[in-house]
């Protein structure tokens, strides 16, 4: 199946050497990471961990998210889904493909990441991270690849690949909730020792997925002839919604203990965050504000420019939460009570440009080869039942009277 | 013969396997092992803790820093956010993390404490390092074992007393005077107090406490009931205080106020 | 087989090739590789363990003696002939470290004691093969004080 990846259009092999250039600069400026040090960065002994992590934690969040569109098919036999799920799971492996990279972008000694599996310990949750990450992503090679595969001869999924699927649900939860452990187990940062931060991350998650399916989506029903189904939009734009309104509430809930508690440890954090971060953070909060609005809107939600923004909306305003919002107010005040700012270097920037361009590289590869599959099958259309899934007839228990 | 390409490359995938087996396994072997444990120099029945006088210190003195620096081959770096400290000093605030209380001695106000890393009986650094790269060793000092560390920086996020640095770039050249009797570091591992233990195997005082000349510093072994650290805790057991000791550290420094 | 001439003619030049270095060394021998230089006044001293042993494995012994000093706090090395050693890299100033009375008994181990010469003796077969050991990033090899 490989071979689709091989024959495209101009526009197909216009952006991967559009991205092509993104990686080169990156890697390059890797390069010079590597032999003078992780010093090029905007990180210090302060503010210990900054842009790649930053890119790390979100992207988790968004290999997570494909489990969004895999549940309500494999557990739920919600039809319209029926022709995604492919598409989540790769994403899902073009996101921890990036994860990975930025983990060991961000290592000051990427030459003994090795001693992570020569000396594993299992006390350590960066440990675990490692374990779950590596799973999730065989999972979704093997899954993504083995279905679609049986989807082009016309084969039903074997058992043993359904129970893999099953198996990939509560591990999709699981690699958002360890990586979530990684920040709120540590006592030296009261900002993130909160047991909601794992509760935090999935909601944040689950929105930020599916609204890059969604603008996904939308490109591919622009570009190709794949045509992914109302039904199924509008279902991802409901998820987003839903999840969206749930981070928002755990903001709250969290607003509320630090405030009304009034414990400096948490209150310097948190007005760290809204005043010192103001001019990031507030953006967010109002995009939240407005993508809710606008995703609750049926003129803007049924609407392709409408919802396409509701749903570059809340990646953009996920993006900054997850990343600025999560790590600056943890590090900052420091353990010495000190103020202390980050901003990435230039350098920093490229390479974390670069590694996106890596993973959109292997998210349109790999979707590429699917969505060629599908046009082999001439799947490229919804069907009817896809389309309206409700409208089932639903058999009466009390017999109705003839009509005369 | 008759192969199509799924099964050629499936047979190719298990023989790649089959040749890299030996390779990997010999890699991962342990080198001949040696039965140390008769010969270990140092054992648990030792429990090394510091003691801080902050009021026998001199006002801007930096002695200890000083000679905890020159010792170790602790590099001086030009930018201040990735400096490297063994050994800095704080103020009240900044040391144990809450308010100084009202009615503190006029000379301990504005004062700067000396603050290092704790060696914490139950360290946060050992429990989320990924590699055990730090590590606690059996006389209850928290060594790094620089050769294994991959610079993740988990270890500088979980201290609550910032006792940790990255090295950032190549220390080497940043080094004044190079100490040709301890090694220096390479860039990319994280660095911290190691309690001296090059020099206590050697019956040695850490060099901090050798520097001070007023005595501010004692160091020593709390399971000896005999030794100065001992007494000076016995004596001024309602004085003394741990920073942060909420985070359940368990630190081994104490500040006698 | 479809092709059968040209994959047959192409596996065979890629198995030339690929084993050409055995085939070179066959021929023409180990020549120029380099012998490690022994100083004069070193000549009579016995290393801690076999030369052929020590040529394949100094690599796995120096991890094993950096992991049982720095994590075990354990200097003593008992060698194959029952000699213990006192573990080390660079070579000490002076020997008076051993008589402490626990270290009865115990030599004197650090290598660059015995092979001083780094450049004749350690670096001369790591600069032929091509490998980079990065353990004088961080110890000194300037003989001083202890280690």
């Amino acid at each position: 199946m490989f071979d689709r990846a091989l024959k495209g259009s101009r526009l197909y092999y216009g952006w991967l050497g559009f991205l092509g250039i993104f990686i080169l600069i990156g890697v390059i400026l890797y390069l010079r990471q590597y032999f003078v040090g992780l010093g090029i960065t905007g990180m210090g002994n302060d503010v210990s961990w900054g842009l790649y992590l930053m890119n790390f934690t979100f992207l988790v969040g968004v290999a997570a998210s494909a489990v969004m569109v895999v549940l309500p098919y494999y557990l739920h036999h919600y039809t319209p889904f029926h022709r995604l799920t492919t598409f989540g799971e790769f994403l899902g492996i073009a996101a921890i493909s990036m994860c990975i990279l930025f983990v060991v972008a961000d290592l000051g000694r990427p030459d003994r990441v090795f001693n992570l599996f020569l000396h594993p310990t299992p006390n350590s949750i960066l440990f675990w991270d490692i374990v779950v990450l590596s799973g999730y992503f065989l999972i979704n090679c093997v899954v993504g690849y083995l279905v679609l595969d049986a989807k082009r001869k016309g084969d039903e999924p074997s058992r043993w690949l359904k129970g893999l699927i099953y198996i990939s649900i509560p591990w999709a939860i699981s690699i958002h909730t360890v990586t979530a452990f990684i920040y709120s187990g540590m006592a030296a940062r009261p900002f993130w020792l909160t047991a909601l931060m794992a509760p935090r991350f999935l909601a944040s998650a689950f929105c930020a997925g599916p609204a890059l399916l969604i603008m996904a989506f939308f490109i591919v029903r622009r570009f190709t002839s794949f045509n992914p189904g109302n039904e199924a939009i509008q279902k991802l734009a409901q998820i987003t919604l839903y999840a969206t309104i749930v981070t928002v509430f755990f903001f709250i809930v969290e607003t509320f203990t630090v405030l009304y508690s009034d414990m400096p440890e948490h209150t310097v954090h948190y007005w760290y965050l809204v005043s010192e971060l103001k001019g990031w953070m507030w953006p967010a909060f109002i995009g939240w504000i407005v993508a809710i609005v606008m995703l609750l809107t049926p003129s803007i939600r049924n609407s392709n420019k409408g919802l396409f923004i509701a749903a570059a909306i809340v990646f953009g305003s996920m993006w900054i939460d997850k990343g600025l919002g999560l790590f600056l107010p943890g590090f900052s005040p420091n353990q010495f009570g000190e103020q202390v700012s980050y901003a990435p270097t230039i350098s920093e920037w490229f390479i974390s440009f670069g590694i996106w361009a890596i993973g959109l590289s292997v998210m349109t590869i790999l979707w590429k080869i699917g969505l060629s599959v599908m046009h082999e099958l001439g799947e490229d259309e919804p069907e009817e039942h896809e389309e309206h899934p409700y409208r089932v007839e639903i058999p009466s228990l009390v017999p109705v009277p003839e009509e005369e | 013969m008759e192969i199509d390409r799924r099964n050629f490359l499936k047979l190719a995938g298990l023989v790649g396997v089959g040749i890299a087996a030996k390779p990997i396994i010999n890699v991962l072997s342990p080198a001949h092992a040696q039965d140390s444990n008769h010969n270990e120099e140092v054992s648990s029945d030792t429990h090394y803790a510091m003691i801080v006088q902050p009021k026998l210190c001199e006002e801007d003195c930096t002695d200890c820093i000083e000679a905890c620096h020159r010792v170790h081959n602790v590099p001086e770096i030009d930018v201040e956010r990735q400096r490297i400290k063994w050994i800095r000093k704080a103020g009240f605030e900044g040391a144990f993390g809450e308010e100084p209380p009202e009615f503190l001695e006029d000379e301990l106000h504005g004062f700067e404490y000396l603050v290092l890393c704790n060696h914490c009986s139950s360290p946060p650094c050992v429990r989320v390092c990924p590699t055990k790269a730090t590590f606690k060793r059996k006389d209850g000092i928290v060594l790094m074992d620089y050769h294994r560390c991959i610079g993740c920086r988990f270890c500088i996020s979980a201290c609550p007393y910032g006792a940790r640095s990255l090295n950032w770039k190549n220390p080497v050249p940043y080094i004044k005077d190079i100490n040709q009797n301890f090694p220096t570091r390479t860039r990319g591992v994280v660095e911290k107090c190691n309690f001296c233990a090059e020099r206590l195997a050697k019956g040695q005082q850490p060099a901090c406490v050798e520097a001070c000349s007023k005595k501010a510093l004692v160091f020593g072994d709390l399971n000896d009931k005999e030794s100065e650290v001992s007494q000076l805790l016995r004596s001024n057991s309602s004085n003394w205080r741990v920073r942060k000791p909420i985070a359940g550290t368990e630190p081994n420094v104490y500040y006698i106020m | 087989m479809y092709d059968a001439g040209k994959i047959i003619t192409g596996v065979v030049i890629a198995l030339l090739l690929l084993a050409f270095p055995i085939i070179y060394t066959v021929a023409y021998g180990n020549g120029d590789a380099p012998t490690p230089v022994i100083l004069p006044e070193y000549e009579n001293e016995t290393c801690i363990e076999s030369v052929e042993s020590m040529r394949e494995d100094h690599m796995k012994l120096l991890d094993s003696w950096r992991d049982t000093v720095v994590r075990d706090a354990n200097r003593i090395y008992e060698a194959s002939d029952g000699t213990k050693y006192y573990m080390g890299l660079s070579a000490p100033a002076n020997f008076t470290f051993l008589d402490e009375p626990h270290l009865e008994g115990v030599e004197a181990g650090a290598c660059l004691i015995c092979h001083p010469n780094k450049s004749d003796f350690c670096d001369s077969c790591h600069d032929y093969s091509g490998i980079n050991p990065s353990c004088w990033n961080c110890h000194i090899e300037t003989v001083q004080g202890d280690e």
